[in-house]
């Protein structure tokens, strides 16, 4: 069962979540990093997972892709879910690449009839052969197609509900796109389908006024923050992690900015609760 | 309208040669190329650092801009097709072969070879190791029959140049960089429990840890020892062999007339 507060493991951090086994409620794993034949990286998997709770989270999966599903790839995930036993298993909501090439990079996708039944199918038969629902990240994006017949929010929320899927919300994310989109942050995360979303993203971006970028490189910036207390405050309580891809700093600034969240959390669920009450 | 399968090929095409597609919605502050260049860009920054991770000596022996430059050039032509960007850069090799003006010393592509073997050797399957007490337990009447398996991070690259000071003087960023020599020969790569090691051979290792390789029992190896040393034949195949033990380069060994396997 995961609840609470977690962070994405890291090699930087393997040595001191063997040895000093920080206070953590759960941790995602890049399933990639794991989906190798042996040596250091299974090694500290094992290890670590006989201590945290952990989900599973991938970004190759391109489930938005016209090529067909890669199926050495999902029965690798298969075998990776039956070692590690994560709560769930999550990819993005974006294809990678298309004629067996692979740009490694969550690309956007146009919001149209025919995107939503491609990927209605697609996720069907990823959720049998997984034998469980997958939880759906929204990817941050820079460029919209021209040709868009709804915005992102109605199209992740009428998919989760055709797919039958979950969804992995990330914030900063919306924030990102919001920013760069011109569209009101709150009106996306207002329309979600709340029992579909069972997990939230945090990370840090860059800001260069006109266009804003997805780095992962820096702290949750205040306005992050804020969109997060608005999304518990409509949601309640769903578990929270911080992805830190670049400029890695030591755990314990992980588990200090982890803290700010749990306290943002606090607030903003308390305030909703009174807000009930009255 | 566009497709589908239409976006996505032009959106890739996009990415691969750096020109914006047709179908984007631009706004009035940020066109609709500059919005499109963040893919462009971050698709060559990021691959970019996937083959630094791959390759850092060879990093660090270029440095900056000449990595790039190579790159650059072997992502045009080598795009990635792994749904894992951990294998990118496994064509570097024969590609810098048909490029070697990419490299400021035809050393490098030897560097290449050397880092390569290191990144799979990393990672291999993790298997049991033999140990001298297995050993010990095979009856003398089998020896001659023996065939050992070696642990597969195990790889023995042939090397045109003496690299591995270059490996290590680079490594440790040494001001003063010897030229390397030319210098033919064989280097063992391999992963020990975690961590993973290299030591270029002597023509004796190399001959008979190759043949030990390629399945030749042992009474075969040690034919081999005797034709490299007459009168030190028998030491040099049980010490070298003894070596091989303590680097834990062995899994097993079996006597194939008799389908037997140990441990
Ligand atoms: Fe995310």
């Amino acid at each position: 069962m995961i609840n609470g507060y977690g962070l994405g493991l890291r090699t930087d951090h393997y040595a001191e979540f063997v040895e000093q086994k920080p206070q953590l409620d759960w941790l995602e794993i890049i399933s990639e990093n794991y989906l190798v034949p042996g040596g250091k990286p299974l090694h500290f998997l094992d290890r670590i997972r006989a201590d945290y709770p952990m989900v599973m989270h991938g970004v190759s999966l391109s489930i938005g892709s016209v090529d067909p599903l890669d199926f050495v790839y999902l029965k690798q995930i298969k075998s990776l879910a039956q070692r590690v036993e994560p709560g769930w298993i999550s990819d993005h909501l974006c294809w990678t690449g298309v004629d067996h090439t692979n740009l490694h990079d969550l690309l956007p996708l146009p919001y149209t009839e025919e995107t939503l039944r491609h990927l209605t199918r697609r996720i069907s038969r990823v959720q049998e052969f997984l034998g469980r629902r997958i939880l759906l990240e929204n990817v941050s994006s820079y460029v919209l197609c021209a040709q868009d017949e709804m915005s992102e929010w109605e199209f992740v929320s009428e998919l989760a509900a055709r797919a039958d899927c979950f969804l992995l919300l990330d914030v900063n994310n919306v924030y990102v796109s919001a920013r760069n989109h011109g569209f009101n942050p709150h009106d996306y995360i207002d329309a979600l389908p709340g029992n579909r979303v069972r997990q939230i993203h945090l990370a840090g971006h860059q800001d260069n006024g006109e266009l804003v970028i997805d780095t992962h490189d820096h702290p949750i910036r205040d306005e992050v923050y804020e969109l997060y207390a608005h999304t518990l405050r409509k949601l309640g309580p769903i578990p929270t992690m911080i992805e830190r891809d670049d400029h890695i700093p030591p755990l314990q600034e992980l588990l200090a900015e982890l803290e700010q969240v749990r306290q943002t959390a606090a607030a903003a669920i308390g305030l909703a609760r009174k807000m009930e009450v009255a | 309208m566009i497709s589908l399968a239409d976006w996505q090929r032009q959106f890739q095409q996009g990415v691969l040669y750096r020109q914006p597609p047709t179908a984007l919605a631009g706004t009035a502050t940020v066109s609709a190329g500059r919005r499109f260049e963040v893919y462009a860009g971050a698709y060559r920054l990021r691959l970019t650092e996937a083959l630094k991770a791959n390759y850092p000596v060879l990093h660090q022996a270029l440095g900056d801009e000449q990595f790039d430059r190579l790159a650059l050039a072997y992502l045009e032509a080598h795009p990635s097709v792994s749904s894992n960007i951990r294998w990118f850069g496994d064509r570097l090799d024969d590609f810098v072969r048909l490029h070697d003006e990419l490299l400021s010393h035809p050393a490098l592509a030897d560097l290449i070879r050397l880092e390569w073997a290191l990144c799979c050797a990393f990672d291999a399957p993790d298997r049991k190791i033999l140990d001298g007490t297995h050993v010990a337990q095979i009856p003398a009447g089998s020896w001659p029959e023996l065939v050992f398996e070696l642990h597969p991070s195990v790889h023995l690259i042939t090397l045109h140049w003496g690299v591995e000071t270059l490996w290590h003087t680079t490594k440790a960023a040494h001001e003063e960089q010897q030229e390397p020599v030319p210098a033919p020969h064989l280097t063992l790569v391999w992963r020990q429990q975690l961590h993973t090691h290299f030591r270029s051979l002597d023509n004796s290792e190399a001959t008979l840890l190759l043949e030990l390789s390629q399945g030749g029992c042992f009474a075969r190896i040690c034919e081999l020892a005797a034709d490299l040393s007459h009168d030190e034949a028998t030491p040099l195949a049980v010490g070298l062999l003894q070596r091989w033990l303590q680097d834990q380069l062995l899994t097993g060994c079996r006597f194939p007339a008799e389908g037997v396997s140990f441990p």
